[in-house]
């Protein structure tokens, strides 16, 4: 089977070289049949020379080559029965050797042909889905090197192939920038080796130095035994979503400090101005305050609810100028 | 640190203890008018002789210049702290060497007129400079109408946190 994909190795990188080997064969052939079979009157030995051209023949043209093999046993046979009127077994049994040799072969040929076009193909497949896909996927063995890594993850950080495989995987460009990180991931390792899938948020620098929040995951692969062979490291690239959630939390931090403010600002003062009314009421009937220490104190409240309205303006105004769309009539309802 | 209904009373009970420990007291008021401070202190028999004012809501609340009071000054505006400010360091250097309390009422209604961020700085720079002055200090509070977060930050700029509502209120 070696021999068999050599040969069509060989085969397949130049047709043409094919073609000229066969005639060369083949006029070689007809040539020992004609010298050592009419010249000399031999007609055994030589023949399994034919068996090189034919075997090539099946290797490199499949079952086609069967019109060859009929072709040189027609003419070993014709010969030799009709020209020298030998007996018709042993070319016969030869003839049909040539071809059922030739047919096995070719079958053979033609099996490993379709076996090795189905595995390109599948391999172009799994390439594809391994270099196209979003995420960073690679392939490690047990003991944490790494073997394979996919197209994504090596333009992240601007590696080539030859720089990272082979090397420990804590060792590479996506790991080095943290020993805390590469103590996890080796611990990880050494998890996932004994059959655990280990997941925990990692930072991965790209190739213009900026840190990138990854969701890295590490799952065995494990044969019929149930032991770990290889190791399948993923990164899914979260920075965004990170982002996205700082941006919310820092926004919902500046909205509870804005309805704290405006809880000090408005709720505080009315409860402040309704005291001050309520112990005003209660001086005024129990007949404490004169009359020109009463105006002054309605003055006063009077003064703060104006300023509680301008706590409401401007609380306003924080919010208002933030906002994006806002019609120019609502902004003037709320900030004036 | 009082319920709001009850820091009226509070004040008047404070300053009746810090009178009778012959402290001289300066009186920042930023919700209750001189006159009506006054009137209630001396309703009370606080005497006033050790008491100075800085008086922030009359000269706001109508308009003018009131009356010149002897111990008191009368600030434009509560929400003019480099005037407070200024009264105060005229004042306490005034009293210096003296045994001197300082009774600020109060922090909730300062809110009206100025940021919970503008306070905290404020008490700050008094507290400071009582410290300074070797003088002591109190301010009112209401507690539920400060956010928690600031009445901390607050607490960490006085000595001792009391809670006037644990206290009894004196029979008068």
């Amino acid at each position: 089977m070696d021999l068999i994909k050599t040969l069509t190795w060989d085969a397949t990188r130049d047709e043409k070289w094919q073609l000229v080997t066969l005639t060369i064969l083949t006029i070689f052939c007809i040539f020992l049949e004609i010298f050592m079979h009419i010249y000399l009157g031999v007609s055994v030995g030589y023949t399994h020379f034919f068996y090189v051209l034919l075997v090539l023949a099946a290797i490199w043209y499949q079952r086609k080559a069967v019109v060859l093999a009929v072709c040189l046993a027609a003419t070993h046979l014709g010969i030799g029965f009709f020209l020298f009127n030998e007996s018709l077994w042993a070319p016969l049994l030869r003839s049909i050797m040539f071809v059922i040799v030739t047919l096995l072969v070719g079958t053979l040929s033609e099996e490993h042909r379709q076996n090795e076009a189905a595995l390109k193909e599948s391999e172009k497949k799994v390439r594809a889905l391994f270099d196209q896909t979003f995420q960073f996927i690679g392939l490690l063995t047990v003991d944490g090197t790494l073997i394979e890594a996919n197209r994504p993850a090596l333009e992240f950080s601007g590696v080539d192939a030859s720089d990272v495989l082979g090397k420990p995987f804590w060792e590479t460009p996506w790991w080095v920038h943290s020993p805390k990180q590469q103590e996890m991931l080796h611990a990880a390792v050494k998890k996932a080796a004994k059959g655990e899938f280990v997941r925990f948020e990692a930072t991965h620098p790209a190739a213009d130095g900026s840190l990138h929040n990854v969701d890295f995951s590490l799952k065995p692969v494990m044969d019929e035994s149930g032991n770990a062979v290889f190791l399948i490291p993923e990164g899914r690239d979260i920075t965004d979503q990170k982002k996205a959630e700082a941006a919310l939390k820092a926004s919902n931090e500046r909205y509870l400090l804005y309805i704290k403010e405006a809880a000090m600002r408005l709720k505080t003062p009315v409860e402040v101005v309704e005291q001050n009314l309520a112990q005003l009421i209660d001086d005024i009937e129990g007949g404490d305050l004169e009359h020109d220490q009463v105006v002054p104190l309605l003055h006063l409240q009077v003064k703060n609810m104006e300023q509680i309205r301008q706590n409401i303006v401007d609380l306003n105004k924080t919010v208002v100028d933030g906002f994006g769309e806002i019609t120019p009539a609502s902004k003037k309802f709320l900030t004036e | 640190m009082a319920s709001a209904a009850e820091i009226r009373n509070k004040n008047i009970e404070l300053l009746q203890k810090v009178v009778a420990e012959e402290y001289y007291v300066l009186i920042v008021t930023t919700n209750q008018p001189f006159d009506i401070l006054k009137k209630n202190y001396e309703k009370n028999g606080v005497p006033l002789d050790r008491i100075q004012f800085i008086d922030t809501v009359t000269k706001y609340a109508v308009g003018r210049d009131p009356q010149p009071v002897k111990n008191c000054r009368f600030i434009n505006n509560p929400a003019n702290l480099t005037d407070i400010g200024i009264a105060m360091t005229e004042i306490l250097k005034y009293l210096e060497g003296k045994k001197t309390c300082l009774l600020f009422d109060s922090v909730n209604s300062m809110l009206i007129y100025i940021s919970s961020q503008n306070i905290t700085k404020f008490i700050h720079f008094i507290t400071n400079k009582l410290r300074l002055m070797n003088f002591s200090g109190i301010f009112l509070v209401v507690e539920k109408g400060l956010d928690p977060d600031v009445l901390v930050q607050l607490t960490t700029f006085v000595d001792e946190v009391i809670d006037l509502d644990k206290i009894p209120t004196k029979e008068s």
